[in-house]
C-alpha cells in the first residue's frame, strides 16, 4: 500500500529540502562558475552530472576557460650532451623551490619510430598547445596538448617560426619561412592541406631556438640575416600581426650597437603579458619593457649589476671573466623579483629592491650540462587538436 | 527688481542630499539606495537613465531578504576611501553564509548585472567545488546524477588528464 510520506509524517514536509542550487542558475552562469576551475578539477566536474559534462565539452566553454587562465613560463632545458631520441622534458619553474613535476605529455609516445630518430626542440606555445620541431631529420613537427594528451606529428617543408590563433576565421595557423636566393619567403597556413598564403619576402629570419614573444595578437622575434649575419639595429626586431597577417621591422631599444654583431646578446622575453628586451653588456643586464606598441615606446626597467649582485653567491666562484655572464637568461617576473637562468649553474631569483639573489632548487640534476633554456608561455587548456582543422 | 532664480534640481550644492533610488522586492518590501551605489548594477543604471524617477523600481526576481543584502553590498562598494584589504575582508564576511543564500546572491547579481558581486559569489562556489571528488561534489550540492553505466565508463576513460 502506497501512502504519501508527508501524510504519514507531517513534520517531514516542514523541513526545507536541500535543493540543487545549480538547477536555479542559467547555463551561462554555471559556465562562469566552472570556468574558474583548474583543468584537473574540470576532470572531476565532468563526472558530476550530464549537464556539467555537456557544458564543459563545448568549444565555447574552452574559450571562456582559456580567457580566465593566466600563463606561466614552461621551460625546456638544452643540454650539451643531447642525443637522438632525447625528448628532454618540460617543466614549470616553481619560485618556492618545490619540485614541480614535469608535464606528462612531454614523454608521451607519439610516433615512436620517428621520436627515437629525432631530437625535439620547443618552438612555442599557443593556448595551451605546445609545438615542437625535430632537428634530425629536418622538417618534422609535433603539436600536443599535454592536458588532454592529444598530439599530432607531421612533416612539412620550411621552418615553422610561429603558431597562433587567427581571429577571423577562428583557426590556429602556422607561420613558416623558407630560404630562397632573394631572401626568406614567409607563409601562413593550417595543418591540414589548407591553402598556404604568401605573407612576404624579407631579408631576415628569426634566430634559431628562440620562441616568439606573443602579446596582443602580435608575435615578436629578434632576427638575423642570411647565414646568420647580424641585421642593422633599425631592423633587429620582427613583428607579425596575426590580425592583419603583416610584418614590420623595428629597432631594438637602447642605443645603436657599436660593433657589427652588437645585438646578438639581446633577447626578447614575454613576461606576464608584456614584451621585454634584455641585453647583457659587460657585467650588466639591461632590461626594457615595451610600454606602447603603437608608438614603439620602450622604457628602461632596470640595470642589474651582475658582478656586484651575484658576487656574494657561491655560484659565482667559478666566474673568471665577464663572458661567464653572457648566456644569462631572463625567464619570468613576479612580485618584484626576476627569475634568471645562469648557464651551467642553475636558476636564481633576483629581488629588484634588495638586489639580493636566491638560488632556486628545482630538484633537477645536470645543471652543469645545461647550456641554455628555451621558454614559452603556457596555459593549461582544454583546446582539442580537432580544433586545428 | 529681479526675482530669485528657480531652484535647479540638477545643481549639486553641498546641502543637497544624495539622490536616493527606491527599489521594491518581489514580496513588496521597499528599499532605498544611493544613486552611486545603484550604478553598480547595470540593470538599475539603465532603468535610472530611462528616468523612472519617483516610483520604486520593481524587482520581481529578488526577495526582500536578498535585496536588503544586495543594497548593503552595493553601498559598501560605492563608499569612498575604503582600502583594498579591508574591502576584501568585508567581502569574505559578506559571503560567509549558507550555500542556498550564495546561490540567491548569484541569481540577484546576474539579474541586476552587478559584476563585482557576480565575480565574488561565483568564486565562492568554485572554491566549494575545488578539491572535491565527483561524489563529494554531488553530495555537497545535492546534485542528482543519472549517468548510465556506459556513460560512466566513457567519462572515466576520457578523464585521464592531469599533471600527474
Amino acid at each position: 500500500m502506497h501512502m504519501e510520506i508527508s501524510r504519514c509524517f507531517p513534520w517531514l514536509s516542514r523541513h526545507r529540502r536541500k535543493q540543487d542550487g545549480f538547477k536555479t542558475l542559467p547555463d551561462d552562469v554555471v559556465m562562469d562558475v566552472l570556468s574558474r576551475l583548474e583543468v584537473d578539477q574540470l576532470g572531476h566536474a565532468k563526472r558530476v552530472c550530464r549537464s556539467w559534462r555537456a557544458l564543459i565539452g563545448t568549444a565555447h566553454f574552452t574559450r571562456v576557460h582559456l580567457q580566465r587562465a593566466s600563463s606561466v613560463p614552461v621551460i625546456s632545458p638544452m643540454f650539451f650532451d643531447r642525443k637522438v631520441g632525447d625528448r628532454g622534458f618540460l617543466f614549470f619553474p616553481n619560485w618556492s623551490s618545490q619540485v614541480k613535476k614535469p608535464i606528462r605529455g612531454a614523454k608521451s609516445p607519439g610516433f615512436r619510430y620517428i621520436t627515437t630518430m629525432c631530437i625535439w626542440d620547443l618552438l612555442g606555445c599557443c593556448d595551451g598547445l605546445l609545438i615542437f620541431s625535430a632537428i634530425l631529420p629536418f622538417s618534422i613537427y609535433e603539436i600536443q596538448n599535454p592536458v588532454t594528451q592529444e598530439e599530432i606529428v607531421w612533416e612539412q617543408d620550411g621552418s615553422i617560426c610561429g603558431f597562433f590563433l587567427q581571429s577571423l576565421p577562428n583557426k590556429y595557423r602556422l607561420l613558416s619561412y623558407r630560404e630562397t636566393p632573394n631572401g626568406f619567403l614567409y607563409h601562413t597556413g593550417g595543418l591540414w592541406p589548407a591553402a598556404w598564403k604568401n605573407v612576404g619576402m624579407f631579408p631576415y629570419r628569426p634566430r634559431e631556438q628562440e620562441t616568439p614573444s606573443g602579446v596582443e595578437g602580435r608575435l615578436h622575434w629578434m632576427v638575423v640575416g642570411k647565414e646568420g649575419m647580424s641585421t642593422p639595429c633599425s631592423h633587429s626586431i620582427m613583428v607579425f600581426s596575426t590580425r592583419e597577417s603583416k610584418f614590420c621591422f623595428m629597432p631594438h631599444p637602447g642605443d645603436s650597437c657599436p660593433s657589427s654583431d652588437g645585438h646578438s646578446n639581446m633577447h626578447l622575453v614575454e613576461m606576464k603579458g608584456r614584451v621585454y628586451v634584455y641585453a647583457i653588456r659587460d657585467k650588466l643586464m639591461l632590461i626594457w619593457v615595451l610600454e606602447d606598441y603603437a608608438s614603439w615606446h620602450w622604457v628602461k626597467k632596470c640595470d642589474i649589476d651582475l658582478e656586484r649582485d651575484f658576487n656574494q653567491h657561491p655560484a659565482s666562484e667559478s666566474v673568471t671573466s665577464y663572458s661567464d655572464y653572457k648566456g644569462m637568461q631572463l625567464i619570468d617576473s613576479q612580485d618584484g623579483e626576476l627569475l634568471l637562468f645562469w648557464p651551467h649553474r642553475g636558476f636564481f631569483r633576483y629581488n629588484l629592491r634588495s638586489r639580493t639573489i636566491t638560488q632556486v632548487m628545482l630538484g633537477l640534476s645536470r645543471y652543469g650540462m645545461m647550456s641554455r633554456v628555451v621558454v614559452a608561455e603556457f596555459k593549461s587548456s582544454l583546446v582539442s587538436l580537432k580544433d586545428l582543422q | 527688481m529681479s526675482s530669485s532664480p528657480p531652484p535647479s534640481s540638477a545643481a549639486a550644492s553641498p546641502s543637497c542630499p544624495k539622490k536616493m533610488i527606491a527599489l521594491r522586492s518581489s514580496d513588496g518590501e521597499t528599499f532605498e539606495i544611493e544613486e552611486a551605489a545603484a550604478l553598480q548594477s547595470k540593470t538599475l543604471e539603465n532603468m535610472i537613465d530611462e528616468d523612472c524617477a519617483g516610483t520604486p523600481i520593481p524587482l520581481p526576481n529578488v526577495t526582500g531578504k536578498i535585496l536588503a543584502k544586495v543594497v548593503e553590498f552595493c553601498s559598501k562598494h560605492a563608499e569612498p576611501g575604503v582600502d583594498d584589504e579591508s574591502l576584501r575582508a568585508w567581502d569574505a564576511e559578506f559571503v560567509n553564509v549558507e550555500q542556498a543564500t550564495v546561490f540567491d546572491y548569484i541569481l540577484a547579481a546576474n539579474f541586476l548585472e552587478i559584476p563585482t558581486l557576480l565575480n565574488l559569489t561565483c568564486n565562492v562556489v568554485a572554491d566549494m567545488i575545488r578539491g572535491k571528488t565527483p561524489d563529494e561534489i554531488r553530495k555537497f550540492f545535492n546534485i542528482k546524477s543519472i549517468f548510465s553505466p556506459e556513460e560512466e565508463e566513457e567519462v572515466r576513460r576520457e578523464n585521464h588528464w592531469a599533471f600527474e
